[in-house]
């Protein structure tokens, strides 16, 4: 990852978008302090409601996961004790949050399972993780990221394992609780259909680099980014079934060698020596609204 | 227009559930039939049974007008005329076999003129170029290769014994936006080329719309609705595919 800056406020969901080894997860798990030993913040801060988070020790940064910043993976299986009843997992990390003991915790675990859309939350809390399906599981998943209630949520593709149907109402669920608890969002995804339904805000991020950002509006009506406008020409739900799809050539570069110029310039249609040569700088192009290129500041 | 393939009035039972219950659809000469559904409609199920992995209970599968499965039994005239790509290129390839190798395996069942003349090194070196891979390539092993070229190496492989009908199984669901564009692009084009059939099984709306002629909606091991791509997502029928159509994210809801 290479100077990365984003910021997101209360009641808004950013999203974070790129394909594999964009860096996009990095980004969520360096947030957390969860990143590998051999992977180190060389430089810069996270600052989360006034406090720098690359400063603190394992055992400040742990304060924070969970209570004060939830995570949802894309996984839920993984993310749920498969020998334990859901309303248990719910009633421990309750208990815990809150300071409660486990009777006075049940009302608020059923309380919970109804936020994300359980009509019968007392049969659920009964029930193991495998007897549910990967969308109830999901839910589960996130009433245990909520249930703190965080003031940050970061969830690594929420939905990508869904099914479409499920998927929708997963992400009603997600823009609903951001509401309800004027919660901030972090959402990292592949898919751009999921950041036109749910973000306010997007940055696309391409091998480590962030390349654009701005509205969710501005970046997928007028995308400014060479590489954003191919990406988007790539679906094959904007184009006629007669036409081709827009293909991006060649690969991700290899991110061992430092490149002095553009990260994209190697597969950049658009590309000129100065793409090479020099990082591109960096232009506003509204309030909201930056990109990193040289041909747009040409 | 000639068929190729029918599917008639096929059914799966796996102890109590019914994978499959009662479906039927023609693919013609030269089309791309889609198959969507979400998980547990069956699609699956019905791909392994046109392939030979499980026997239908009952109906009749018929490829090129002669029945594929008698008492149980998977029999096909001739070897070769029906390929298959899987989704997952990470595990459909042996990381232990050379890409020639792979590429060359189909041919084992043929008579040996012809895999002879088909696993000739000029005639390896041109399915490379056209799936978009280098002959340098040919002696690699698949763990060398980024998903999109695995993919590229499984659609290799289906080609060399030239079929008249390839199943696509998911083909581009592992694969990144820009990637898939790549592949999907490729396989219109090996269509055009080849006169290629193509069953294209996704859960993808998006691109089973890029890529179908026609497309049949599965619901719980039921074909709910069938039609052209057209009629499909223009004028959906049933309420499931209505819920389907509404549920891609980022569609512009009317």
């Amino acid at each position: 990852m290479d100077r990365v800056s984003l910021s997101v406020d209360r009641g808004e969901i950013l999203a974070i978008v790129g394909e594999s080894g964009s860096g996009k997860s990095v980004t969520a798990l360096s947030i957390l302090g969860l990143l590998d030993k051999n992977a180190k913040i060389e430089q810069g801060n996270i600052v989360f409601d006034g406090t720098d988070l690359t400063k603190l020790s394992t055992k400040e940064i742990q304060k924070y996961r969970g209570k004060r910043i939830g995570m949802v993976f894309q996984e839920p299986m993984t993310a749920l004790h498969p020998t334990m009843r859901i309303g248990d997992q719910l009633t421990n990390v309750i208990k815990r949050h809150h300071k409660l003991t486990k009777k006075e915790s049940h009302p608020i675990m059923l309380e919970m399972l109804k936020d994300v859309h359980f009509e019968e939350p007392e049969l659920i809390a009964q029930k193991y993780p495998h007897e549910l399906s990967g969308g109830m599981r999901q839910r589960i998943v996130i009433a245990l990221a909520m249930s703190a209630p965080p003031e940050l949520l970061i969830a690594d593709e929420p939905t990508t394992a869904l099914d479409v149907t499920i998927q929708a109402e997963i992400l009603t669920l997600m823009k609903e609780l951001t509401q309800k608890y004027n919660i901030a969002v972090i959402l990292i995804t592949h898919d751009l259909g999921v950041v036109r339904e749910v973000s306010d805000n997007v940055c696309v991020m391409y091998a480590g680099k962030i390349l654009e950002k701005g509205t969710t509006k501005e970046i997928l009506d007028n995308p400014k980014h060479p590489y954003t406008n191919l990406l988007l020409r790539a679906l094959p739900d904007q184009v006629n079934p007669g036409e081709r799809l827009q293909e991006i050539e060649g690969e991700v570069p290899d991110l061992k060698q430092h490149l002095p110029g553009c990260i994209f310039s190697s597969r950049c249609p658009l590309s000129k020596d100065e793409c090479f040569i020099k990082a591109p700088p960096q232009l506003s192009l509204s309030e909201t609204q930056m990109v990193h290129c040289w041909e747009v500041s040409r | 227009m000639e068929t190729l393939l029918q599917i008639q009035n096929i059914s799966k039972v796996f102890g109590n559930f019914q994978a499959v219950n009662n479906v039927s659809f023609k693919l013609k000469k030269g089309e791309t039939f889609g198959l969507v559904g979400e998980s547990g409609s069956g699609k699956t199920t019905i791909a392994n049974m046109i392939i030979g992995i499980h026997a239908p209970a009952d109906g009749k599968i018929k490829f090129q007008n002669q029945s594929l499965w008698e008492r149980g039994k998977y029999n096909r005239k001739e070897h070769g005329k029906m390929q298959i790509v899987f989704q997952d290129p990470q595990s459909s390839l042996d990381p232990r076999m050379t890409v020639r190798k792979i590429i060359t395996e189909p041919l084992f069942i043929l008579p040996s003129s012809i895999k002879k003349y088909k696993s000739k090194e000029e005639n390896l070196v041109n399915l490379m170029k056209r799936v978009g891979l280098q002959e340098e390539h040919l002696d690699r092993n698949p763990h060398e290769f980024s998903g999109g070229q695995r993919q590229r190496i499984a659609i290799a492989r289906a080609l060399i014994t030239d079929p008249e009908f390839i199943l696509l199984d998911e083909p581009t669901s592992a694969l990144d936006v820009s990637v898939q564009a790549q592949v999907l692009n490729l396989l219109k084009d090996l269509q055009q080329e080849k006169g290629l059939t193509y069953l294209f099984i996704s859960h993808n709306m998006s691109v089973i719309r890029y890529m179908c002629n026609r497309v049949g909606v599965l619901y719980k091991g039921n074909i709910v609705e069938i039609g052209t791509t057209k009629d499909i997502f223009e004028s959906p029928k049933h309420p499931y595919t209505k819920k389907l159509l509404s549920s891609i994210p980022g569609m512009q809801k009317n």
